[in-house]
Parts: structure tokens; sequence; C-alpha cells
């Protein structure tokens, strides 16, 4: 009966969260960038999940049961929306700029449910946390 | 020591395992919310909890020797693991943890009752 491999897989799901909130947020940010270190305009960045199992710990028959999370790929949108725009530094000769194909709604939504995830994954720690203690509590 | 700890206690240090288990499970099923391909698990008894706790006992290694120390229960044979669905589902997982939550607390409430009653019997005939 160990708790830390629930407290391991609960910081899995939090960290995990924390990095689609925090991609979502660069999107966001990013909406206009022009310009980046790279060349060319900003590339919208989607986080890939993958399950994986915990490593050692969990040594019974449903090893195979309980799964960490944790992010397989950062992947660039390839695609960039062309905005017919001449007055910009950064147009071409035909006065198209090449911007982001981020879709701001599609990012906020995206934010909203990393959120909720997060929230998710709190109340399983705090569950975790509370069945520790009053583990502890059992020897008063 | 089975005059002092009764069936009761068996039984509720076998439910305490599976709450655990079970427990472990559940979360696992949470962090991986969004995570594609992911099937949802649900941990089951196998038999029932009186089974259980008969096949724990069965595993008894054979003892040659009067000095021997008996071999640890085994553990985790009495429970499964099943696919509970197709995706997860948080409203049904976060309910499940819940409840699997209060029951494990509650159990451990039942031991110590258990103990304290036994610990007042032992304090009371001194």
């Amino acid at each position: 009966m160990d708790f830390l491999t629930s407290f391991k897989i609960c910081s899995s799901g939090l960290a995990t969260q924390r990095a689609r909130m925090e991609v979502a947020a660069s999107n966001l940010a990013n909406v206009e960038t022009t310009r980046t270190p790279e060349g060319g305009p900003y590339r919208k960045k989607t986080v890939v999940l993958s399950s994986e199992p915990v490593p050692d710990g969990f040594n019974t028959a449903f090893k195979d049961a309980v799964k960490m999370v944790k992010i397989a790929a950062i992947v660039e949108e390839k695609n960039v929306k062309m905005a017919h725009d001449p007055s910009h530094p950064d147009a071409d000769a035909k006065g198209f700029v090449a911007k982001p194909d981020i879709n701001p709604v599609l990012e906020m939504t995206e934010m909203i449910a990393a959120g909720r995830s997060y929230e998710a994954c709190v109340t399983a720690f705090d569950a975790t946390k509370s069945m520790a203690l009053k583990t502890l509590e059992m020897g008063r | 020591m089975q005059f002092l700890f009764d069936k009761a206690v068996g039984y509720l240090s076998t439910m305490m395992d599976f709450r655990a288990e079970r427990h472990k499970v559940l979360v696992s099923n949470i962090v991986n919310l969004d995570t594609p391909d992911y099937k949802p698990k649900e941990l089951v008894f196998n038999k029932s909890l009186e089974e259980a706790q008969a096949a724990r006992k069965e595993l008894e290694l054979r003892r040659t020797n009067n000095g021997h120390l008996a071999a640890a229960p085994g553990n985790g044979e009495q429970f499964q693991v099943m696919q509970s669905g197709d995706k997860v589902e948080i409203d049904r997982e976060m309910a499940a943890l819940t409840e699997n939550n209060l029951m494990f607390n509650l159990t451990v409430e039942l031991l110590t009752r258990k103990f304290r009653g036994l610990n007042t019997v032992l304090k009371e005939t001194r």
C-alpha cells in the first residue's frame, strides 16, 4: 500500500497539464508574431500526450493497469495564414504577410480544458493525501 | 493471535488493501484524461470478500522447521483489473475517487475503533 505511487502519478498529471497551459498561453501571446529567431512567423504548437508505465514501485499483478502521463511531443503547425496587409514591414512583394495560423477561441478552450484537468489532478492528490493521513491516525 | 484479532480485522485489512489499490487505478484514469487511446480501468473483486480472504491464506509456504517464519501473505491475486469503458469520463472518475476515498476512511475508522476496543479491554483489566 504505497501512496507514493499515487503521488507520483498525480504529479505527472499536474506537470503535463501545466505544460499544456503554458503552450496555450504561448500560442495566445504570439497570435500576431511575424518574426522568430528561427525565421518566419511563429508556428502554433500542440502538446501530444501519451501514457507511460510507472517506473518500478508498482510491483503487483496490475503493473500494466496503472499509468503515468507524459508529453510525447510538442508538434509545430506547418501552415501559416497569409493576410493581405501591404503596410506591414514583413509584407512580401504582393503585400501579403505570413501570420501564425492560430485560432484564439480554440486556444482559450484549450486553456479552460487544461485548467479543469489540472483541478481534477489536484483533487486526486488531495484524496491521496487524506487517505495517507487517515492511515497514520489509525495508531492513535 | 486469532483470539485477539478476530475475523473482522482480517476483512477490514483486505478491504483497505482493495481501496488503496483501487485508488491508484482511479488516479491513473484521472491523470490520463487527455491521453488519446487511453482506456479507463477499474479494479474489481475477483470473488467475494470471504473467498479473497481464504485465497490470501492459501499461499502459505511449507515449513519444515518450527523456527521458520511464515511467508508474507500473497497480495493482488484476489482483485482484478478490468477495462471500464472506452473513454475516461471525468465525472464518473471523480465520483468513484470520492466514494473510494470515503470508503477507505470508513475502513480505517472501523479498524481504529476495533483497536481502541481492544485497548480498553487490555487497560481496564490491569
